[in-house]
């Protein structure tokens, strides 16, 4: 036992134990493989290199030290030759002829290696063999060698290798790669260097140490092993803080009771992270696809999802759902999903992935509010037709009253003989008219006093404007109030609920009836008219002749439970600007020019933003 | 009552209710006459008699308008008002102002008529009185303005000497005025002749002496 048969077997296992390393991570993945197998041959080389240097020092025969000899051209060969392909997939850049030339230089060493020794007698060299004491007190053999030209085709290998590197890492250096040229170029040119400086002189019997290539392709080895898995170890350190990240957004996301979910469109499943899985209440290992999360859902907001998918994917803009989830013991839950949708590189969708919350409790309020609100509004409904009442009851008992006076005609007229069988058809068919007059009064009537939510459709604004006129038509009468409509022809539909469109528009006209009551009776007049504004709203205006609102008056008007009426409640106003923005419209109040006020009120067109 | 029969004017702006009550009264054996609005309606009355039924509410001018313009007018006739509803102050009102009767759109049918020909009746009887009155007025108009004076204190009470002196005249010329007097009216005693002259509204508060038509 001495430093050199510990030293060189450990360099051979470290060799081996790199090769062996990369021989693993180069057959488990694509990325960077023939560099990490080349790296791996290279590096066995070397193994068996240091193996043949050992052997070299102890060698008793000549014959033997010409065999090992051979065996060390072999390694070398195979070394140089490894190093080069190695740079050459690694840097992926290189001169092909010069890498072409160091493999064929390497042919030549291998061909000569192999045929070293007893094989042929061109190759021979050895001239003698001697024993010498090194540092450390060591006795090792020296080969007395001559000179033979077949055996410097390593060296020109080595030089053009060297030449390949220098090049290589020249252009990956003005590619930006410059810590990958500096460090591999660097150190194979210096170590290759320094490998075939002491090889010569330890051949030319002018150093006396053992051979120690193996050594120095060792360190190059290193600073290639430390290059090339800079991106294993980078990787290492994100899969890291990946898993960092990952645990703070499950706390964030656990903390928000936040759901995340992915659904790859590909292959049609959805990832869900288990609170998403609890919130839909999917069991914990269940497989999803879009069907299973349909299913989840309550049957009445399946479309609406749905048109929130498509719009999602043909848009690209976000996709944004509210929706009930029937859980399996009965219960509902308002989910509320946002995500976003992913697309290959053709621009098709693959996936979308996006986060999900529980939004019952928001939506509990909401429809507390809701009904509170429509409540509210129909208790001020049902005082607004109060303060009707006289003139309703004049308006139904006309046509009742035309009947009946018909009817006791009829009776007259059918004692004639012969009856008048003209006049009891045309009797008949005004009976039949102020029927149907009658009923419509009627129909009106309940339906504003019915109690309702808001309910959105489609609809004219001068159909509203005549209901509302027939109602408070025979009140203005009374009142003496010149009760104009002028609504614009043509007026395209809005999107809204026809009773609480009513009520607003009742509410103003009374006012504005209320507010022109002590002027003089020429002097009544209340103007509506619709007429369409700009490209996507229609807007409405109340006009009266009365005094007008005083200033500090006209910004309190809309406040609940403000009133100037001796006997009023102060909430028409103020459900009115309710109801009116619900429709996704305004409503504000203004003096006029010359006398009275106006009130004014936009509703969006139907097919315009739809009302939230 | 003048010799054309008496018509029914029906108001209203409920142009179904109009017809229908047109219906009923001119098959229950009345002249009619429908109007869609009180303005219409004053615009096309004549002198004729008959009685007007009146819808109460009315865009313009109601039915109290109407019977203020009637009243105020040639020829005043009875109105009848029929409305949907009936509230304390306007009936009061109209009451007042001298309605002939106050009915609801749908009242029974015999009240209605009964109404009606209690407002023909009335207007019949108003015409009557009238035209006793012209006639009377006209029998007092044969007088010359002497002789008026005379019978201005006869039916005073003074005596023929009295008489004589205020106006300054023979007492004998006074007892000519007097025959005169009695002769052209057809009357026997200063008593008819006084309640003639209070018959013809002659010598009461009013300044001036109705000429007749």
């Amino acid at each position: 036992m001495n430093w050199i048969t510990i030293t060189w077997p450990m360099v051979a296992a470290a060799c081996l134990t790199l090769g062996l390393v990369e021989l693993g991570i180069g057959l488990a993945q694509k990325h960077l493989r023939a560099a990490r197998l080349l790296f791996s041959l290279g590096a066995f080389a070397i193994a068996a290199s240091a193996g043949v240097e050992l052997a070299l020092v102890h060698v008793g025969t000549i014959p033997n030290a010409e065999l090992l000899l051979g065996a060390r051209r072999v390694t070398h060969s195979v070394i140089i030759a490894a190093l080069t392909g190695f740079v050459w997939f690694y840097y992926g850049t290189g001169n092909k002829r010069l890498a072409l030339t160091v493999i064929f230089l390497c042919l030549i060493g291998l061909v000569v290696g192999v045929v070293s020794g007893q094989l042929s007698p061109y190759t021979l060299s050895v001239t003698g063999l001697r024993s010498v004491e090194v540092i450390g007190g060591v006795t090792i053999t020296l080969i007395d060698r001559v000179f033979n030209p077949w055996n410097t085709s390593l060296y020109f290998a080595a030089l053009a290798a060297i030449v390949f590197v220098v090049d290589a890492s020249v252009r990956l250096w003005r590619c930006g790669g410059r810590q990958r040229a500096l460090v591999i170029g660097g150190s194979i040119t210096f170590f290759i260097l320094a490998a075939s400086v002491h090889t010569a002189l330890v051949s030319r019997g002018l150093v006396h140490t053992p051979n120690m290539v193996s050594w120095v392709y060792l360190s190059i080895l290193v600073a290639m092993a430390i290059e090339l898995n800079a991106d294993v170890l980078g990787a290492v350190r994100l899969a890291g803080q990946l898993k960092e990240s990952e645990r703070r957004m499950d706390l964030a996301s656990a903390a928000a009771n936040l759901g995340l979910w992915a659904w790859n469109m590909v292959d049609d499943t959805i990832w869900a992270t288990s609170r998403a899985r609890v919130l839909f209440g999917f069991s914990e290992s269940e497989r999803i696809d879009f069907a299973r999360f349909q299913s989840a859902l309550h049957p009445e907001d399946r479309e609406a999802m749905e048109r929130s998918v498509e719009s999602a994917l043909s848009s690209g803009h976000g996709y944004e759902a509210e929706y009930r989830v029937c859980l399996p013991e009965g219960q509902v839950r308002w989910l509320a999903a946002r995500g976003q949708v992913e697309h290959d590189a053709k621009g098709k969708p693959i996936r979308m992935r996006g986060v999900v919350i529980d939004v019952t409790a928001r939506r509990g309020d909401e429809f507390e509010l809701q009904q509170l609100r429509s409540q509210l509004a129909h208790a001020s409904r049902v005082s607004m037709l109060g303060q009707l009442a006289s003139a309703l009851a004049h308006e139904l008992s006309q046509p009742l009253g035309a009947i009946l006076r018909n009817t006791e005609a009829a009776e007259l007229f059918l004692e004639h003989e012969p009856p008048d069988l003209d006049e009891l058809r045309a009797i008949l068919a005004d009976i039949r008219h102020d029927d149907q007059r009658a009923g419509g009064v009627i129909d009106r009537l309940r339906a504003l006093l019915k109690r309702r939510s808001f309910a959105p459709q489609a609809l004219s604004v001068n159909d509203e404007l005549a209901n509302v006129a027939a109602l408070a038509r025979s009140d203005s009468a009374t009142r003496k109030v010149a009760l104009e409509i002028n609504a614009a022809p043509d007026l395209p539909p809005v999107m809204g609920d026809p009773v609480h469109l009513q009520q607003v528009l009742l509410n103003l006209i009374l006012n504005a009836m209320d507010a022109v009551e002590d002027e003089a009776v020429a002097r009544r007049k209340v103007r509506v008219s619709a007429r369409r504004n700009g490209e996507d709203e229609i807007e409405v205006a109340v006009e009266d002749s009365g005094v007008g609102i005083a200033p500090e008056r006209l910004v309190r008007l809309f406040e609940p439970f403000f009133t100037t009426k001796a006997n009023g409640m102060g909430i028409g106003l103020s459900i009115s600007r309710t109801i009116v923005e619900a429709h996704g419209g305004h409503l504000w109040a203004e003096n006029n020019a010359v006398a009275g006020a106006t009130f004014r009120f936009t509703l969006p067109l139907a097919g315009a933003a739809t009302p939230s | 009552m003048s010799g054309a029969s008496p018509v029914v004017h029906i108001v209203d702006d409920d142009p179904s209710f109009l017809v229908a009550l047109g219906r009923l009264l001119k098959a229950s054996g009345y002249a009619v006459k429908t109007y869609a609005s009180a303005a219409d309606f004053l615009a096309n009355l004549g002198d004729a008699a008959g009685c007007v039924i009146t819808d109460l509410r009315m865009p313009g001018m109601d039915g109290l308008d109407l019977q203020q313009a009637l009243v105020r007018g040639a020829n005043p006739l009875p109105v009848v008002f029929l409305t949907g509803e009936g509230d304390i102050p306007t009936t009061v009102r109209a009451m007042r102002q001298g309605a002939e009767d106050f009915l609801t759109k749908r009242a029974p049918k015999g009240d209605i008529l009964a109404a009606v020909d209690r407002a023909i009746a009335c207007d019949a009887q108003r015409r009557a009185e009238e035209a006793r009155l012209h006639a009377l007025q006209a029998r007092f108009e044969t007088l010359t303005s002497r002789e008026l004076g005379v019978l201005r204190h006869v039916v005073a009470g003074r005596l023929n000497k009295q008489i004589a002196v205020d106006l300054g005249i023979n007492e004998r010329t006074v007892k000519l005025h007097r025959t005169a007097i009695t002769t052209k009216l057809q009357v026997r005693s200063v008593a008819e002749l006084t309640r003639l002259a209070q018959a013809a509204g002659l010598f009461d508060e009013r300044p001036t002496f109705p000429k007749g038509q």
